[in-house]
């Protein structure tokens, strides 16, 4: 094919984008709401994600140690915690730090242990505490501590990491199953739209089939036009998710209960996910587009 | 240029629209086929153009043998031929001058050679001052010309016609035929299939007459306007 031919026909795409505009509208605007639907459930999956992951990592587990625990072993306890896999900084708690703890939480009544800071280490043992940065581990990580030498109690709140744990697995699981419905559905939804529009050119396409035009040569406007359709649509929905993305940090930043308010900062920031939703975005268009429209018109072309 | 031998074509629902069919035109002919409705005419234009095969016999046409034809050689054989509707089919978002152009456009030609071949088609068909209308801006009888000229543009040696006056006023239909007969003369093979026995009975020459799938007169008539 002749280099003028090929501009011809891409061209001609472009041309029939603007002919066919009532067509195109329809395609964009079917195309820029299916990706807007999917973009924001990934946002919903990938937040709800993020935040109970965080939460998750506010689990503590606290080690008591006996009370005989020579002193000169609380390195190689801090040590061995250290190796714990799942587990996050590990911090010692001497009796003494841990009495003055307890007394400053005791607050105004704290006067009442006065004089007592000498006998801290006979009516408090040591302890260590430690990030669970695996909430799946907690229940694992917590029976291997309690295994260890000197231990006396080791908690965690393994029932709250669990239902956070079963939580996320859920949210993962749900948003997985909700976007690939919802992308099966926009394919479904596109594909019908593009195959309305090449149904209406039925005609132009049987012409072109009379006067002797090569599969190719019919197909390569529509793809044009289709991957335009999809470049199109992935732009507007990729500035309408940045927009409402935007939108409700802020409104959920300047949300009356602080608990909410808190959670925004915990949110994947939009500046970590603009690349791959408009890489996505774009793909998602392009692919839908131009494949839908080849495909749409394979039935028109056997003439 | 035309050949069936003993064709046979029935559509699915086993409806035999063609019975043992023979005909030949030749190179240079202009022949009329003529027929009522449902007499086979359709079938006929639907195997001269590859859009369907014979049930049996041999169709062919430009020396392209269609029982033979792949699917892939299927856009060079109709390239090789015009072909002009009763409904015109030219392309309601292009403009006249792209319609004609697009015949070119299909061969791969240059833009060097469309720029010069249109306009002078344009011109011969009298189109020139229409280039840059769209098809639903001008006349039935315009758009016939218009899909005439695109027909003609690439010079075929084979023009079939489908009932051209079919959906235009009786005053431009016989301009129509005048015009074909025009081009029949510079050398290229004309069919023209039509229903208006009287207007082949005007201009005359070879005449195909089919009935319920079969060919039932093959000859040469004297036309009306011949004897005036």
């Amino acid at each position: 094919m002749r280099a003028s031919s090929f501009r011809y026909l891409v061209k001609n795409g472009v041309h029939n984008l603007w002919s066919n505009r009532m067509m195109t509208v329809a395609s964009v605007g079917t195309l820029v709401a299916c990706l807007l639907i999917v973009g924001f459930a990934v946002l919903f999956s990938l937040n709800v994600d993020s935040i109970v992951e965080y939460i998750g990592q506010q689990n503590e587990v606290v080690i008591f140690m006996e009370m005989d625990t020579p002193l000169e072993y609380m390195d190689t306890m801090k040590a061995e915690l250290e190796g714990v896999e799942g587990l996050g900084e590990v911090v010692y708690v001497s009796a003494e730090e841990g009495f003055a703890e307890y007394k400053e939480s005791l607050g105004e009544d704290g006067y009442l242990l006065d004089g007592m800071e000498d006998e801290a280490a006979s009516i408090l043992p040591a302890k260590f505490t430690a990030k669970i940065i695996e909430p799946e581990r907690a229940d694992t990580i917590v029976a291997a501590i309690r295994r260890m030498d000197y231990v006396d109690v080791a908690e965690a709140p393994t029932d709250l990491t669990k239902t956070l744990v079963d939580i996320r697995s859920m949210v993962n699981t749900l948003g997985g199953a909700v976007i690939a419905a919802l992308i099966l559905v926009s394919i479904v939804v596109i594909t019908n739209t593009i195959r309305a529009s090449v149904f209406s050119r039925r005609k132009e396409i049987s012409i072109m089939k009379y006067v002797g035009a090569t599969n190719s040569f019919i197909r390569i406007p529509f793809i044009v036009e289709g991957v335009l359709l999809g470049l199109i649509a992935a732009v507007i929905a990729f500035l309408g998710i940045w927009a409402g993305y935007s939108v409700c940090l802020e409104a959920l930043s300047f949300e009356s209960s602080a608990w909410l308010a808190s959670l925004t900062q915990y949110m994947v920031p939009f500046d970590e996910l603009c690349y791959p939703i408009l890489g996505g975005f774009l793909l998602a268009g392009i692919l839908t587009g131009g494949i839908g429209s080849a495909f749409s018109m394979r039935k028109h072309l056997k003439v | 240029m035309i050949d069936l031998l003993n064709v046979c074509f029935s559509y699915d629902n086993k409806t035999e629209a063609l019975k043992d069919v023979n005909l030949r035109v030749d190179s240079g002919e202009f022949a009329f086929i003529v027929g009522s409705s449902g007499a086979g005419k359709s079938s006929i234009i639907k195997l001269l153009l590859r859009e369907t095969l014979a049930t049996s016999g041999t169709v062919v046409v430009n020396g392209y043998n269609l029982g033979k034809l792949k699917q892939r050689q299927i856009p060079k054989f109709r390239r090789s031929i015009g072909v002009v509707f009763q409904d015109f089919r030219l392309i309601p978002n292009m403009t006249v001058y792209d319609n004609v152009a697009f015949s070119l456009r299909v061969t791969d030609a240059s833009n060097k050679v469309i720029r010069q071949q249109v306009p002078y088609v344009l011109e011969l068909m009298e189109l020139q001052d229409l280039a840059r209308k769209y098809p639903q801006e001008i006349s039935g009888g315009e758009q016939q010309r218009v899909a005439l000229a695109r027909a003609l543009v690439n010079d075929p040696p084979l023009i079939i016609a489908d009932e051209p006056t079919g959906n235009i006023d009786p005053e431009f239909s016989y301009e129509i035929v005048e015009m074909l007969q025009a081009i029949n003369r510079c050398g290229t093979t004309i069919v023209m299939v039509t229903h208006e026995h009287e207007m082949v009975k005007y201009f005359g020459g070879r005449t195909i007459n089919i009935e319920d799938g079969e060919v039932v007169f093959d000859g040469i008539i004297g036309g009306a306007h011949e004897s005036k």
